[in-house]
Formats: structure tokens, C-alpha cells, sequence
């Protein structure tokens, strides 16, 4: 029962090209408590697969220029990047396309 | 007897004539725009105007103009059908376009966005839009050759979005496939002047190119050149300078590239066991070392050394060695120039950039190099485009012209005002982060993704170092389960572009592809040949009527670079919307509202325009777009420079210092002379392809360099077709509405535009005189059009000018004027190219009387 208890429910919500590359709009996804936003992109990516990681990530914990995370409404990059604390456990992802020229 | 006083304004905001963005005044009377003068305070034009925006005020009061919703009743949609337009309530075209959408809700990506709109915020509008409802596809790109290449290869090299010569100090430019400061590309209006007064100090300008054109009669030199050869002449130019002259930045190449990384027989760096870090040969203590080691000195760029208990060489000698495969003699039959004249050329390139020498400016030593080759959209409409392209860069690489007085330098890619942004490195300590003012992904090459079996319809995913795929669209929809594809995209929703006529080439599957769309919604400003497919028409407010804070790309992405000022500007109605009619953004937030997606449209907007605090846009409600505008620039620039302070003032100038204007000597990453990452994507592409049991020819995924022809190439070889046609841009025409307006047309018809240029030699041998009907045939197109013959043209070679060739009832100025250039190209695999996606655009064609 105390592990349950060290438990949190993260609602993920996917954007952009993401819902193509996971058939979802969002998952609810439990994670121990003090989870970082890297925990749960491990997560996700054990659930949707190699497709999944290979897509949002450029290297070893480098995620692709084009992701953005959101955590509880702010961009990760304002709360320490994969580093960040999960907060309330309501998180965005999304997949941008690129702005080009003609 | 009673009179009335008219009522006389002068109104600052923005040109919309294209993506450029002038700074302009327009002279209303009684709530008519009546004239529009460029204003001397906007850093962008300097009061200049050119053709398009003077004649802005045509389009504004374009009668055929689209005013109000309207609904196609004809169900059949094809090339010839009429649709059989009616007025409809804005509650039914909303109605209709929200009960579409919401049949995707489950499933988001059979949406399709098109969302060029460049002229002002619907760029990041259309976006954000998309995102928030979940659809990968989002064009913000529609062109099938422009940006193709030239963005990703200039954030990996350069640092921002495009390239652009430094006029101010350049003494020798090389104009390749472009007419830069003649005719065409970013800050048009200011680099006009930047250009003429580098002439006039002295600067030589050599235009490389098959159409004798508006810069290569202002040239010191036209070098005619066959289409899709521009890598081969590089190439040799790059061999005489590093083998024939020993022509190159030593010191540049050895601390500011990868020039000194150590490679081994397997073309892969070499790497530290521990930090896997490239390795590189120092000479100073004769030690292998990582590229960051601090106590690096003396960075090998020849030689061969062991390292990890392997013979490696550095970089920069697999490059020098490579090039010497490739003389000027030996590539004379593919370019036709004289191998002596390339050769001239390569030199005096490499004289003019006074390798070794400074200038001081603003008290800062920094390198001059005052040389530059310079390519834009007519070297990467090729099937080997990116490498056509690529070798180009390193023209300027290899002398150490970038981002330093003189050379090539990269737009938008700097600036501590009002935010700071700045490049930085990354992988490998290579250049990998562009800059960019506006928070948005921009295009990348470096490292590349990771090709996976394709989810999308574009099949990007077997393109992992491209930036933008729906060239490949009506590809793929002709054979969907050929790519292991389950879906198809059914709903599009489209910004005034013209795709139909400029994005794709062979018009037949173009149609194809629009008839497999099963609902097509489309802002218009008129009723162009895209919006013949729509089934819902939206009224497209005129930039003369609009609000918008990004208002063109001169204050963002393509400044005008090196010693300017940086700028802003607010883009603020100079006149009433038409009865009816609605601002897009505000269209937008209803949409989404009624779809649920506001909040999520706002978080990307938010993010985008870094609208914090106050200045936040807030879920669950709606603005008017005034009340948006105003809070970006209050948040941007401070409570004090609102909407009303542009609306007082036009422009927002702010001086930049030399860390800004050259970033090149404080950079801290490197540039590529060998693009390692293209071994691992291309194995790795290989794999997956072996998986789909798909056979490509990957054999441009290599480091370095090299030249194959074009298809049209081979095709004139065989005998089968004599001529390749290729477009050029007007500088009257491009980047905006058209030839519908009626005094573009007049500038069209009085300079015969809408000609096709032939050789005056070839078509004398062909019994074509002057002004004659003639056939124009390709592999997939027949047209009919007027020939113009001259002898500024290479004899290979048909120029067909500007975006025409409209059949569109709805623009009867421009209907039946001039080629539609796209239809003529062949659309298929074998005419990708296969990093970029850029679409060939030289073609095989005969031309024969009718």
C-alpha cells in the first residue's frame, strides 16, 4: 500500500503530429511520486514504442528541436528541461512543424 | 448651400504585397485609400517602393474581390468545372467548416493545413491552429523548390534562415540561380540600394545562371550555365582552390570547422573511448585529442595519424581529395562553361578574399574577407539538389566568408533586442541551434531524425534530413499502399496560397490530389485556380485592412544583415473592412473555440509570441485582434510602445553592435565541411526502406559533396527532347498576388512576360521567328505560348517567367496569360530529390511552331 501511495496520476495530453504517432489525444499515465518530465517520456515511449522515442528524440536525452512540454502550463525549459518536476501532473506535448521559406 | 470637409489621412503600417514586410505610408481621403508612399524612417525600405506594393491599392479594390462566404454547389471538382459559387451566411460557412472538423475529431490527422501566409501573423495563426488540433500537417511551406535547401543547410552553417551577401564591405560576389539585390529575396527594397552602392564603390558581380535576366544584365559578367549543373561547377572551383592555388582559411578552417576532425575508412569520425567526442591531431605536441580539449592548439587538417589504434585523416583532406576528381576540364560537358573561365573565376574569387587580413569595426578586429558566392531557389530545384547546393556554401567556407565583414552572412540569426538570441552549438561542438527572434522550430539538417516506417501521408518520416514534405503528396496519393500507408488526408483548410498552380508540378496528379480531399475550406482574397476546389469560401482581408504583429519576414527572418539597425513594426489598418467581413485570427479563435482547442491555440501562441503574465492570452476567451496586437507589442517592447505608438510613429529602430552584425569570429561551434550525420541517416534510412522492401538510391547520403545530372540532362543526351525549360523570378510579379492586378499586368504585358524566352540562334534553326505561336512540350504538358527570342539565354535552354498560365474565370486579367510553369514537371520519385524533397525543376521539353 505505501508504494501505491508514492504514486501520481499524470495526464498527458499529445499535439500536433503526436496523436498520429500515439492514436491518442491523451493517456493518464502513474508514475512515482517525484517523477521528472524524463520519466515520463521513458514512460510513454515503453508504451508507443521505438517509433514513438525515435520521433521526439535527436540523441541520448536530447529531445528534437520541434517538441515542445508544457507542465502545468509552462514550458519545461522555465523548470529545469527532461529535468523538471511532473507539479500537478498535467503535462502537453507537443510536435511542432517547422516555419520555412516559400 | 452646405459643404463637407473631407477628411485626409496618412496612415503608417505595413506592405502585404509579399513576404517581405516594407515599411509604408497610405494617403487615405474620406476613408478611401487613395495612394501609398514608402516611409523614409523604416530601415527595411528606406522610403522605397517597388511595382508591387505601389500597386497594392489595385488589389484592395479588386472588383472580383471575394467579399463574403460563399459555397460551391457543384459536387463535381475537377480542372474545367465550374463550382458553382453561392453567397452564404457566415453561419453557415462557420457551421460547415466546424462540423467538418469535428468528424476528425478522433482521428486529427486526415486535417490538412496549408498555412502560407507569410504577409503577416496567419504564418503562426495557422499553426498554432493545426497543433492544437492535433494534425501533423501543417504547411508553412508551399513552395516545392524555395527554402528547400537553403534554410536547413544555413542554421547548420550559418546560424539562421537564409543567406545573404554583405554588400557593405563585399568587393567580388558570385550570383548563382538568384537575383539578389536585382530582382528578387528578402529586404528587396533595401538590398536594391545596398547593391547599387556596392556597385558604385567597386564591388564585381558575376552572375552565374541560363536566363541573361534582370541581374545578369547589371552584371559584370553572365556566365551561361546549364540547369542542374551549378554543383559541378563548384566542385571544380572548390578543386582549384584547395588543390591547383592552395587558396583557403587555414587558421578558420582549423578553429571554426570541422575541418581538423579526425575521419576513419569508414567515413565516420573517429571518437574519444570515454566522451565519444570527435578526435582531432594536434601538431603543437603531436597528441590525439578531443575537438574541445582546452589544451588544443595546432589542429591537423592534413596528414593521416593513428588514433584509437586506427589510421584516421583528417576532414578537410578527404574534402581536398575529393574535389580533385573534379577539374574544370572534366565537368565543361555537363555546365558548358569554358573550363579556363571557371578556373578564372575560382581564382579570382580567392584573391578577392584577402585571406589573412582584418578590419576593425566598432573597435572589434575582426577577419575580412570580403568575397561571397552566393545561390538561392534556381540551384535547389534539382534532383540532387541539396548537394547542388551545399558545395556552393563551401565556396565560401573554404575562404572563410561567413558571418565576417565581406563574406556571406545569416539573416535574423542574432540580436540582444528586445530579447537576446543567438546561435549556438551542440552535437559534436558543431553549429546545431539556429537563432531566431520568434520562438518557433525552424528548419534542420543537423543531426537529422530518425527515419522510421512512415505514418505520414508525405512519407517524411523516409526523409529524416529534410524540413517540409508535401511535394511528395500527390505522390503518394496515387499509391498509398506502396508506402505501407492506412490513411489519407480528407479536409483542408487553406490561406490564399495558389498550390494548385505553384506548389506541386504535373497539374494532373495536382488534381488528383485535390479530388481525393473530401471537404476543402480556403480563405481568399479571389478565386484562384486552388480555391476552384474548395467547397467553402472565406473573404481574405487585404493587408491594407488588417491587424498583424509579425507583418512580413524583413523585421524577422530576412533583415537586411551586417551594419543595420534592427526594426519593428505593427501592420495597422489604413482602411474600414468591407460590410461583412471579419478579421482571420478572429475566425480562427471562433473555430477553435466551438472545437475546444482554444486554450491549446493560445499556449502556442503564448509560447510563440512570448506572451507572458498580463499580456497572456487567456482560455476561454476571445479578442478582438486590435486588442492581440496591442498587447504583443506592449509585452515585446514595453507598456509604452503599444499599437497606438506604431500607429504614431511606423517603426521601431534599434542600433545593433558588432557581436549582432557578424557573429561568425564569437560563435562558439563550429561549421561542417563534412556532413558526417548523412552516413548514419542514410544507413539507417536504408534499413527501413529494406523493411518496406523499397529500393531508392541513397547515394546522395554521403559527407561530402558530388555531382550527378538531372533527368533533363539525360533526357536531351538520348535525343529524345532538345531543350530544358527552367523559371525565373520577375521582379515586379514574385512573391505576391499577381498578374490579376491590372497594373502589374500592364508592366507584364508592356515587357512581354508572358513570353517564353528561346535562343534567338536555336530558334532561327527551328523556323521560329519572334512573337511566333509556338508548342511548349513536356514529358507531361503541352501548353501553348508566345516565343520571345533573344540572345541572353543559354541555347539549351526556355525561360518562362513569373507565376502565370491562370485559368481561373475568377481573375480575368491574368486568365490566359503567360505558362503556368509548375504543370510542365514531372512529379514523381525519380525527380526528388532525395534529401531535400525539392521537386526538379528543369525539364525536358520541345518547342515547335503551331
Amino acid at each position: 500500500m505505501a508504494a501505491l501511495d508514492c504514486t501520481m496520476a499524470v495526464r498527458v495530453r499529445f499535439m500536433g503530429d503526436l496523436p498520429s504517432v500515439t492514436g491518442q489525444r491523451s493517456v493518464v499515465v502513474t508514475l512515482p511520486e517525484g517523477s521528472t518530465v524524463a520519466d515520463l517520456v521513458e514512460s510513454l515511449s515503453l508504451s508507443y514504442g521505438e517509433g514513438f522515442r525515435k520521433r521526439i528524440f535527436s540523441g541520448p536525452a536530447k529531445l528534437q528541436h520541434t517538441m515542445l512540454i508544457f507542465v502545468d502550463g509552462e514550458h519545461i525549459e522555465e523548470r529545469g528541461a527532461l529535468a523538471a518536476s511532473l507539479g500537478r501532473g498535467d503535462v502537453e506535448l507537443y510536435m511542432l512543424p517547422v516555419i520555412c521559406g516559400g | 448651400m452646405e459643404t463637407t470637409q473631407s477628411k485626409s489621412e496618412l496612415i503608417n503600417t505595413v506592405c502585404g504585397m509579399c513576404y517581405i514586410g516594407c515599411g509604408v505610408k497610405v494617403q487615405v481621403e474620406d476613408g478611401v485609400a487613395v495612394n501609398i508612399e514608402g516611409n523614409p524612417d523604416n530601415p527595411q525600405n528606406r522610403g522605397m517602393m517597388c511595382a508591387k506594393g505601389k500597386a497594392g491599392i489595385m488589389n484592395l479594390y479588386n472588383p472580383k474581390r471575394v467579399k463574403a462566404p460563399l459555397k460551391r454547389t457543384n459536387p463535381k471538382k475537377g480542372l474545367g468545372e465550374e463550382p458553382g459559387w453561392v453567397e452564404i451566411s457566415w453561419d453557415e460557412a462557420l457551421d460547415t467548416i466546424v462540423a467538418e472538423l469535428e468528424r476528425l475529431r478522433d482521428d486529427p490527422k486526415k486535417l490538412w493545413i496549408q498555412g502560407w501566409e507569410s504577409v503577416g501573423d496567419g504564418l503562426y495563426w495557422m499553426k498554432a491552429f493545426g497543433s492544437a488540433f492535433g494534425t501533423p500537417y501543417v504547411n508553412n511551406a508551399s513552395s516545392p523548390t524555395c527554402g528547400k535547401v537553403v534554410h536547413p543547410v544555413e542554421f547548420f552553417s550559418g546560424g539562421g534562415f537564409h543567406q545573404q551577401p554583405d554588400l557593405h564591405y563585399a568587393n567580388y560576389c558570385v550570383l548563382v540561380g538568384t537575383q539578389l539585390g536585382f530582382a528578387a529575396r528578402g529586404a528587396f527594397n533595401h538590398l536594391l540600394l545596398d547593391m547599387a552602392e556596392a556597385r558604385a564603390r567597386g564591388m564585381k558581380v558575376v552572375v552565374v545562371d541560363p536566363v541573361g535576366g534582370y541581374a545578369a544584365s547589371k552584371a559584370d559578367e553572365w556566365v551561361p550555365i546549364r540547369p542542374g549543373t551549378d554543383g559541378a561547377m563548384a566542385l571544380s572551383m572548390l578543386h582549384v582552390l584547395l588543390n591547383e592555388l592552395g587558396m583557403y582559411d587555414e587558421p578558420f578552417l582549423k578553429n571554426k570547422t570541422n575541418a581538423p576532425y579526425l575521419v576513419g575508412a569508414d567515413g565516420r569520425y573517429v571518437r574519444d573511448a570515454t566522451t565519444e567526442q570527435p578526435l582531432v591531431y594536434d601538431t603543437a605536441d603531436g597528441k590525439v585529442k578531443t575537438h574541445d580539449d582546452p589544451s588544443l592548439s595546432k589542429p591537423a587538417i592534413s596528414g593521416s595519424f593513428d588514433a584509437q589504434g586506427t589510421q584516421a585523416r583528417p576532414a578537410f583532406e578527404l574534402l581536398r581529395e575529393h574535389v580533385a576528381k573534379y577539374p574544370p576540364e572534366t565537368t565543361e560537358r555537363f555546365t558548358t562553361i569554358p573550363a579556363a573561365t571557371v578556373r578564372r573565376i575560382a581564382r579570382e574569387l580567392g584573391e578577392a578574399a584577402r585571406i589573412g587580413e582584418t578590419i576593425t569595426i566598432g573597435g572589434v578586429e575582426l577577419p575580412f574577407r570580403p568575397a561571397v558566392v552566393d545561390w538561392a531557389r534556381g540551384t535547389q530545384g534539382h534532383k540532387h539538389g541539396f548537394h547542388n547546393c551545399w558545395v556552393l556554401k563551401l565556396l565560401n567556407i573554404v575562404v572563410g566568408a561567413v558571418n565576417v565583414p565581406g563574406g556571406i552572412l545569416s539573416t535574423g540569426a542574432a540580436g540582444k533586442y528586445p530579447v537576446h538570441w543567438y546561435p549556438e552549438g551542440g552535437t559534436d561542438g558543431m553549429l546545431e541551434h539556429g537563432g531566431q527572434i520568434i520562438r518557433s522550430p525552424h528548419p534542420k539538417a543537423f543531426p537529422g531524425r530518425t527515419p522510421t516506417t512512415p505514418i505520414r501521408a508525405d512519407i517524411g518520416e523516409l526523409f529524416p534530413l529534410a524540413s517540409h514534405f508535401h511535394t511528395l503528396l500527390p505522390i503518394t496519393i496515387e499509391d498509398p499502399a506502396a508506402y505501407g500507408l492506412t490513411h489519407g488526408l480528407e479536409v483542408l483548410l487553406h490561406t490564399p496560397v495558389n498550390s494548385m498552380l505553384g506548389s506541386f508540378g504535373d497539374v494532373k496528379k495536382v488534381e488528383r490530389l485535390y479530388q481525393s480531399l473530401r471537404f476543402i475550406a480556403g480563405f481568399a482574397v479571389e478565386i484562384n485556380e486552388t480555391t476552384l476546389f474548395d467547397d467553402v469560401v472565406i473573404p481574405f482581408p487585404s493587408y491594407l485592412e488588417r491587424y498583424d504583429f509579425f507583418a512580413g519576414m524583413a523585421a524577422t527572418s530576412i533583415p537586411a544583415c551586417g551594419e543595420h539597425d534592427f526594426h519593428w513594426h505593427v501592420r495597422r489598418p489604413a482602411v474600414d473592412l468591407p460590410p461583412g467581413m471579419r478579421h482571420t485570427q478572429e475566425i480562427l479563435m471562433e473555430v477553435a473555440d466551438r472545437l475546444g482547442v482554444l486554450g491549446d491555440m493560445y499556449r502556442l501562441l503564448n509560447h510563440t509570441y512570448k506572451l507572458e503574465g498580463d499580456h497572456a492570452l487567456k482560455p476561454g476567451r476571445r479578442y478582438p485582434i486590435a486588442d492581440i496586437v496591442d498587447r504583443q507589442a506592449r509585452a515585446w517592447f514595453g507598456e509604452e510602445h503599444g499599437s497606438a505608438w506604431f500607429g504614431e510613429h511606423g517603426v521601431l529602430r534599434h542600433s545593433r553592435d558588432v557581436e549582432e552584425a557578424y557573429i561568425g569570429p564569437f560563435l562558439k561551434a563550429r561549421v561542417p565541411v563534412y556532413l558526417e550525420h548523412f552516413l548514419d541517416r542514410g544507413e539507417e534510412l536504408k534499413g527501413v526502406l529494406q523493411q518496406m522492401g523499397l529500393d531508392w538510391d541513397l547515394s546522395d547520403y554521403k559527407p561530402i559533396p558530388d555531382f550527378s545530372p538531372c533527368p533533363s540532362y539525360h533526357a536531351v543526351q538520348c535525343g529524345e527532347y532538345d531543350l530544358i525549360a527552367v523559371n525565373f523570378k520577375l521582379p515586379y510579379s514574385y512573391g505576391s498576388y499577381g498578374n490579376e492586378n491590372p497594373w502589374i499586368n500592364e508592366i507584364c504585358e508592356q515587357t512581354n512576360a508572358y513570353s517564353i524566352l528561346v535562343n534567338e540562334g536555336v530558334a532561327k534553326a527551328k523556323g521560329i521567328g519572334n512573337g511566333d505561336s509556338v508548342w511548349l512540350e513536356s514529358p507531361v504538358r503541352k501548353v501553348r505560348a508566345t516565343a520571345r527570342l533573344t540572345q541572353c539565354i543559354h541555347p539549351e535552354v526556355v525561360g518562362v517567367g513569373g507565376h502565370f498560365g491562370h485559368w481561373s474565370p475568377g481573375m480575368p486579367i491574368a486568365q490566359g496569360k503567360g505558362v503556368n510553369f509548375n504543370g510542365l514537371l514531372p512529379t514523381d520519385l525519380d525527380h526528388i530529390d532525395m534529401i531535400s524533397t525539392a521537386l526538379d525543376h528543369c525539364v525536358e521539353v520541345k518547342v515547335y511552331k503551331c
